[in-house]
Formats: structure tokens, C-alpha cells, sequence
């Protein structure tokens, strides 16, 4: 038996970065643009994607939502009156979405079907920070 | 909450590339957190031993080495610890800088492990 080291070097949430990568070529592939909206708790995510998705789906753009939470799809239901595709990721407790997360939510939907795709975090602008989901762009609610 | 997941991330990591490596035990986990990663130092170590029961780094010491953040400032062309994350101004001439060259980090730095 012998002691050694083994250098690694590599990022604790590499799993989640290479998964992430994986989803944003499939984003590019299927030319939808996609955002991550991430806020405090009860700043108005949905608020304003309820207004900014009526207003696409009634210009004819193409817009769907993945939309987080810790628990109740209340959320998904509140968006989803705008007519765009929205599902619900409940995350039983967990802070913050993650790639993989996103990938199993995505089954079944014809990414080339969507101009642009939001997801909303959950409400924490903590844990959120650290994970990528393949986005084009992180935005930030506040008021 | 978060370092928990962060835990599992890092045990997961590490204990793929133990395997991988042939170990037999793993005595020691290294680890760089930066200031600016959001993950605190002592949550983590709280949650390590959690996320570690049961998998092959049961029992092995997790080592935190905590990186101040370090910027570029373009006025003394050079590289500049901040004291803080609050203020992104270099500490000497007090230009604004932005440029992040350290303090991001999350990452597994080494293991150490028994090998037959």
C-alpha cells in the first residue's frame, strides 16, 4: 500500500458546467435565446414574465418558459395563460436550479419551435450565482 | 442549503476521480474557494461529512483554502489583492477595477489517497 497524490484541478460543479455546455449548443443548434431571470424572493419574476410573454405571444413571436420553484406549480399556471409553453420545475427545497434540471424538463419539446426561451430561478440571488444553465444571458429583476 | 449541494458535487467529483486512480482510501481532499464563489468555508466543512457518509471519501479531512479576490488595475498595470468584495477599487491607487483575476474559484485541488 503507498500514499500519493492525485492533482485534479478540476471545478466542483464541473459536472453541472459540462452539462450546461452541452445544453447551450443545443440552444445555438436550435437557434432560441435563452434567459436565465434570477431575483430576491418576491420581486417580480413572474410578474414580468407574465407581461413580457403575453406581450411576445401577441406579437407572434415564439416564447416558452421553464419556470422554478420550490414546491406548487402555481407559477407555471399563472404564465401559462399567456398561451406560450410553460412548464414547471419543482425543486422540493433545493435553492437554485441546475443544469440537469433543465435538460429533463426540456423532454419532449422542439427547441426549434421557440425565438426564445426564459427561465425563471428560483427566488434567491445566492445559490443561482454559482450554476450555469446554458443560457445566453442572466437577468436581474429588482425594483 | 447551497453548500450542502455544493458538497455533493464535490464528493461526487472526487470520488470518481479516486476510483478512477485505483484508490483503495482517500485520506485527504484539497479544495480552493474563492470570495467571490458564495460558498462559505465552514458550511461547507459542516456539510461535507454529510454528503461524505457512505461514499469513498468517508472519512477523508477536507482542507479549505480560501482565495482573497485579486483584480487587475489598469492604472498600476499590475495585480492587486482586494481586502474586501465590497469595494471593487484598487486598494493602493484607488482606481475602479474590474477585472477579475482571482477569487471566482471552486475547485478540487488534489487528493490524497491509498493506492495497493
Amino acid at each position: 500500500m503507498s500514499t500519493r497524490v492525485l492533482e485534479i484541478r478540476k471545478g466542483v460543479l464541473n459536472k453541472n458546467d459540462l452539462l450546461a455546455a452541452g445544453l447551450r449548443g443545443r440552444f445555438q443548434a436550435a437557434g432560441v435565446t435563452v434567459f436565465n431571470l434570477v431575483s430576491s424572493p418576491g420581486a417580480g419574476k413572474t410578474a414580468l414574465l407574465e407581461r413580457t410573454l403575453r406581450t411576445l405571444i401577441e406579437e407572434g413571436r415564439r416564447a416558452a418558459a421553464l419556470v422554478g420553484d420550490l414546491e406548487t406549480d402555481n407559477d407555471a399556471r399563472r404564465l401559462a395563460a399567456s398561451g406560450a409553453p410553460v412548464r414547471q420545475i419543482m425543486t422540493h427545497g433545493c435553492c437554485h436550479l441546475d443544469a440537469n434540471m433543465i435538460s429533463t424538463h426540456l423532454e419532449g419539446w422542439d427547441l426549434a419551435a421557440f425565438d426564445v426561451l426564459f427561465i425563471e430561478n428560483v427566488g434567491n440571488l445566492v445559490c443561482p450565482a454559482g450554476y450555469d444553465l446554458g443560457e445566453d444571458s442572466r437577468a436581474c429583476c429588482s425594483r | 442549503m447551497h453548500e450542502l449541494s455544493i458538497a455533493h458535487g464535490l464528493v461526487e467529483a472526487a470520488s470518481e476521480a479516486a476510483r478512477e486512480a485505483g484508490a483503495v482510501k482517500v485520506n485527504e481532499v484539497r479544495v480552493r474557494i474563492g470570495a467571490l464563489s458564495g460558498v462559505v468555508a465552514s458550511a461547507l466543512l459542516f456539510c461535507y461529512d454529510i454528503a461524505a457518509a457512505g461514499t469513498p471519501l468517508q472519512g477523508a479531512r477536507l482542507l479549505i483554502t480560501e482565495l482573497p479576490v485579486v483584480v487587475y488595475c489598469p492604472h498600476c498595470e499590475a495585480e492587486v489583492e482586494l481586502p474586501s468584495i465590497q469595494l471593487f477599487c484598487c486598494p493602493v491607487c484607488d482606481t475602479p477595477a474590474a477585472a477579475i483575476r482571482q477569487g471566482r474559484e471552486m475547485e478540487i485541488e488534489s487528493l490524497e489517497i491509498e493506492v495497493p
